[in-house]
């Protein structure tokens, strides 16, 4: 499996795909440091709305960049969905017959890959957050290692999602618009109280407490616990792997 | 022992028989040449000796081994192009056979050298977009022979070949074979396959036509007589007034018949005598025309 991984990491480094999409993030991440910062030194009356200080936006600013889950998603069905859409897949499976392997290569590279990326992004926003937020205070190591982990956590849930799409449609263009769409339709579904028990947006921000800077948190009410968003969370991730497991395994025969 | 040994093979897709009780075998340390029109079942045969496609029913064994219980252990030792080679796009040459030994995990002390064997020494460094098709054709081939195969599967190895590297990829076929590996080559230019293959089977609608070392199927495979005489055209009216099928070549005359005899008879009875009158040998595309159109 070593060298599966080996594989997978010049697959993923050595191409233009991986780089330009972290230069989006990137830039997309700079313009929405953009907005939170220097926008409110333009409107008089935001009710409070922005005020967004430190130390606690720097939490909120990785919560924005976690919140571009179309990185992880577009990634991850990249990573996959051209090689199921020909033959590279299927006869990569017989020289090396262990789905699960393969499976489990593509878990670890491509949210290695997504985590680097966000942490950049993070970086990015935080270097914004430094100089251009209100307030004072700074974040502890402890702090920043928390931003990191769960940046993680978050990156392979996404991970996992993108390849369930791309298992089951087995194609890049269909996987990716499938994928972002039930990214969207998953942040609209917030509004909805019932969804919201489950709401892997929610409980993200849970996890990270990102929406309790600021006037954000007005929008929803209370957050879940941190407990109930680690739990959600994960069970996002677990569903992600075995719907992958499952579309691997049932659309090969 | 025979390389491949297929029994009995049936694969429907829908309403479509792809494999239609197909059994041959192919001889190992040797080239042989898998022939049949389009839509005959070779790529449907190659996907279910790679375990890319299951039968419905039949067993094949490769290299001693059942191709449905030992699988993992055949791919081992073999190499394959089917369909498209399946590099990956966006990386060097170099890269993608590194990438492929890494997936194998062996042969990364072979790359330079399958660099070198398959002309792209110098391109190695280049991303594969900006490749021809015939450097792609000849990456898979490198990517392919990673593993040190001792049996090699090549679907249609040849297109967008120019005829250098036609040559050159002929010439290293044949000299695999001559190290013991047996190499199995489907195309559709039959010269190609007549120049480098000593063993051949031809399918059609998913069914065994004619197999056997090329030698004794030409040879038995009789297409006639060549004619050599002055006037040509007269020659071929009298024959014709004589029921015998004959079509002017050049200065020669392509006679539609097994009796010599009866040829001979008719151009004496105008009063023409032939300086030469010799069978044709037949040629593979001629046998593999009279093959398959005989089967629509």
């Amino acid at each position: 499996m070593i060298g599966l991984i080996k594989a997978e990491l010049i697959k993923t480094f050595k191409r233009r795909t991986f780089w330009v999409l972290t230069i989006v993030l990137v830039l997309l991440t700079g313009f929405l440091a953009g907005i939170f910062y220097l926008l409110p030194r333009v409107i008089d009356d935001q009710g409070g709305f922005f005020e967004i200080q430190k130390p606690g936006a720097y939490i909120f600013g990785a919560g924005q960049v976690m919140g571009q889950t179309w990185f992880p998603l577009i990634l991850a069905t990249m990573a996959l969905a051209g090689e199921l859409a020909t033959s590279a897949w299927s006869t990569t499976l017989t020289r090396n017959s262990r789905r699960g392997q393969h499976l489990v290569t593509r878990l670890l590279t491509s949210t290695s890959a997504a985590w680097l990326a966000v942490l950049l992004a993070i970086a990015v926003f935080s270097v914004a957050t430094f100089f251009l937020a209100e307030g004072t205070g700074e974040l502890d190591a402890v702090g920043w290692w928390d931003i990191a982990w769960k940046a993680l956590l978050v990156q392979f849930t996404w991970v996992a999602l993108g390849l369930a799409f791309s298992a089951w449609l087995r194609s890049v263009g269909p996987a990716i618009g499938a994928a972002l769409a039930f990214s969207f339709v998953e942040g609209l579904l917030i509004l909805w109280e019932g969804f919201r028990e489950v709401s892997l947006s929610i409980h993200t921000s849970a996890l990270l407490g990102s929406l309790s800077v600021g006037g954000f948190g007005q929008i929803l009410g209370d957050l879940p616990s941190f407990r109930r968003g680690l739990i959600v969370v994960l069970g996002w991730s677990v569903v992600g792997v075995l719907i992958s497991w499952a579309g691997l395994k049932l659309r090969d025969a | 022992m025979d390389a491949i040994v297929a029994e009995g093979l049936r694969k429907r897709y829908r309403k479509t028989v792809a494999l239609d009780g197909l059994s041959f075998t192919f001889p190992a340390g040797r080239v042989s040449g898998f022939l049949g029109p389009n839509g005959a079942g070779k790529t449907t045969t190659f996907r279910s000796l790679l375990g890319l496609t299951k039968p419905d029913a039949g067993s094949m064994e490769v290299l001693g081994m059942s191709v449905r219980d030992r699988l993992p252990e055949i791919v081992k030792r073999l190499g394959a192009i089917v369909e498209e080679p399946g590099l990956v796009k966006g990386l060097s040459g170099r890269d993608n056979l590194v990438v492929a030994a890494r997936t194998l995990g062996r042969g990364h002390e072979r790359i330079d050298d399958l660099l070198e064997f398959s002309g792209l020494g110098s391109e190695g460094g280049r991303r594969i977009d900006g490749y021809s098709k015939g450097m792609r054709q000849r990456l898979a081939l490198a990517a392919s022979l990673l593993g040190d195969p001792e049996l090699l599967i090549l679907d249609e190895p040849l297109d967008g070949l120019d005829p250098a590297g036609q040559a050159q990829i002929k010439d290293s076929l044949r000299e695999l074979a001559n190290q013991g590996k047996t190499v199995i080559v489907s195309s559709h230019n039959l010269s190609d396959v007549e120049a480098m293959a000593d063993h051949v089977v031809v399918i059609n609608k998913g069914r065994l036509l004619a197999a056997g070392d090329l030698a004794p199927l030409l040879g038995s495979f009789r297409s006639g007589y060549t004619v050599e005489i002055d006037e040509p055209e007269t020659a071929a009216a009298v024959l014709t007034e004589a029921g015998i099928a004959a079509v002017v070549e050049g200065n020669l005359l392509a006679v539609s018949t097994d009796d010599g005899a009866a040829i001979a008879r008719a151009l004496a009875a105008a009063e023409m005598f032939p300086r030469q009158l010799a069978r044709r040998s037949g040629r593979l595309e001629e046998l593999f025309l009279s093959l398959t159109e005989g089967d629509r």
